[in-house]
């Protein structure tokens, strides 16, 4: 009996050892448009781990709630494949309608898609792989985001300059708010109560108040090349960080006020953007550059870039 | 239950208050050119806009030399008219914002006509892009086979619509509309079109840069070098000046 706890010691120490961070295992994984693939990254010593291929032309990406898979929106093959989280393998595949691009995946598993050439949202069940509505939003769908709660999903059209509101339980838009030029992403807030919206083409960030859909701040960015893209809320859920595009930069809003607080430089034409678990660490795909920027959230500056594919657009990060 | 009422009766009254918004366009010109089809196309996206927000559309055609049937309804006139009629066109529908789909005129830019919104690039912006090529090839102000800003999907629902390229003079066309709907769906007030069409505009034209009118009544705008039947150079080049440096092609001088 002795002896078999010493060897079960010994097992555990040596486990310890061979891998310090077992269990802080965590990913990114980033599309990237030209090369079809996605790059695999081990987020604790941010080295690349492998390529994947995928298809052609992939662009949004989302993780199941169950974390058991990630889907990845290959434009380009008007398809989803599906990454299984165990190994990083493609799965399986299943149609998406046409041109998909971004999507937001909804706690209950049901993936909320835009199909930019068609002008509608489909509601795919990832289980089936079929399509179970499809919703008429503006001229070229971009953005979805989802709701804390899961009642709400807001869906950006880029050329009609809206943020539809559609309600998850019947697929109706209950609300279409006028924005700036060319809108692009949203995200919500911690406690949903508002949905924050850029535009690109008049490089403006808005607030809107989900109750009545009444914009309630917004900003422009003073640089008329800074072209907000992505956004998300960090993990103090205060600090909005928003992808400048072409202007190369990170801007730092502070999302009670709406006022920028910082700007970071990272690569060009940055797109997408992703958090650590933690929060600490802040991931952008600088798609110009072929690479991802990685930013210390607390310090608000790149510590490390890391090659990937070409042109990066859409990232996620996956702790198993 | 009675919160629920008052609710009802609050959107009730929002609802009426905001209204349905009617827009009119008149277009004064050739319903078989290449203008007219980029028309129709800025029609049926304006439409497919105004139905999500309570802003509808009407479209009235008229050729050359026609009674102007129904042109107290017309909130502004789109045309490809050029010369001297497009000079009657400005000075007869003085109260109205007149959109030049046709005449690149320097000189008609340099008259700075109140109501005239011209589309077209004028002669000089085209020699000005020339001038700041860095490389040979064609200037133009659109180009079929552009990609970027989404330029792709636009070219896409014209070759579905028409089964055919979208030209520069589509293009026109198409921007004409565009720009006219994405002020009254933001105003909703057709009325005071004259006037906010001078003011800060929120259109692309899915050329990737903020457009708007200068004082001449010039859309500002880049343009495409094309070579091999692809834009090589989108000029002038994007900066941080005013206006995102546009204003280095074209000039915005009255005589």
């Amino acid at each position: 009996m002795r002896l078999i706890k010493i060897i079960l010691t010994i097992i555990i120490w040596c486990g310890g050892v061979m891998h310090p961070h077992a269990n802080e295992v965590e990913y990114i994984l980033v599309t990237n448009e030209k090369s079809d693939s996605v790059s695999l990254i081990d987020l604790t010593t941010l080295e690349l781990i492998k390529e994947i291929k995928v298809g052609k032309r992939p662009r949004g990406l989302g993780l199941a709630p169950d974390k058991s898979e990630i889907y990845v929106a290959v434009s380009g093959e008007n398809k989803i494949k599906v990454i299984e989280t165990d190994n990083f393998q493609i799965t399986r595949t299943f149609y998406s309608g046409d041109d998909p691009e971004s999507f937001a995946v909804h706690p209950s598993g049901l993936i909320f898609i835009s199909n930019e050439e068609i002008a509608q949202t489909s509601v795919i069940d990832p289980r089936s792989g079929k399509i179970i509505a499809k919703i008429e939003v503006g001229i070229e769908p971009e953005g979805v985001s989802i709701s804390p709660d899961g009642n709400t999903v807001v869906v950006t059209s880029e050329s009609s300059n809206m943020a539809h509101f559609i309600s998850s339980s019947n697929y109706k838009i209950t609300k279409n708010v006028i924005v700036g030029a060319r809108p692009r992403a949203s995200c919500f807030s911690e406690d949903g109560k508002f949905v924050f919206v850029t535009s690109e083409i008049s490089g403006e960030i808005s607030k809107i108040r989900v109750s009545d859909g009444s914009i309630v701040n917004q900003i422009a960015l003073s640089k008329d090349m800074a072209k907000p893209k992505d956004i998300l809320l960090g993990a103090d859920q205060k600090t909005l960080f928003v992808a400048g595009g072409r202007a190369n930069e990170i801007y730092v809003v502070d999302s009670i006020t709406m006022t920028v607080e910082n700007s970071i430089q990272v690569g060009r034409r940055v797109w997408g953007l992703a958090l650590s678990s933690s929060g600490k660490l802040l991931f952008t795909t600088d798609g110009l550059d072929h690479q991802i920027s990685v930013i210390d959230t607390a310090k608000q500056s790149v510590i490390k870039t890391v090659k990937v594919g070409q042109f990066p657009w859409g990232v996620i990060t996956y702790k198993p | 239950m009675i919160k629920a009422i008052i609710g009802v009766i609050l959107l009730i009254i929002t609802q009426k208050a905001i209204g349905e918004v009617d827009v009119n366009f008149g277009f004064i010109g050739n319903p078989e050119s290449e203008e007219f089809n980029g028309v129709k196309l800025g029609l049926d996206e304006a439409e497919h806009q105004g139905k999500f927000i309570g802003v509808n559309y009407k479209l009235f055609v008229y050729q050359t030399d026609e009674d102007y049937s129904q042109i107290d309804l017309l909130d502004v006139i789109v045309t490809n008219l050029t010369g001297t009629k497009l000079l009657s066109i400005f000075e007869q529908f003085g109260h109205l914002p007149v959109v030049n789909l046709s005449d690149a005129s320097n000189l008609l830019r340099r008259e700075c006509i109140f109501n005239a919104f011209h589309i077209i690039p004028s002669s000089t912006m085209v020699s000005n892009a020339n001038r700041l090529a860095t490389e040979h090839g064609q200037i133009r102000a659109w180009q079929y086979s552009f990609k970027k800003y989404a330029a792709r999907q636009l070219n896409n629902r014209y070759f579905a619509k028409f089964n055919r390229r979208m030209s520069e003079e589509a293009w026109y066309g198409w921007a004409g509309i565009k720009i006219i709907s994405e002020v009254t769906m933001r105003t909703r007030k057709p009325d005071d079109l004259m006037q906010d069409l001078k003011e800060d505009i929120k259109f692309d034209g899915q050329k990737g840069r903020r457009l708007s009118f200068r004082h001449n009544g010039q859309l500002r705008q880049p343009m495409f070098l094309v070579k091999n039947d692809k834009v090589i150079e989108e000029i002038p080049v994007h900066s941080n000046n005013k206006y995102g440096g546009l204003d280095l092609i074209g000039e915005d001088k009255c005589d």
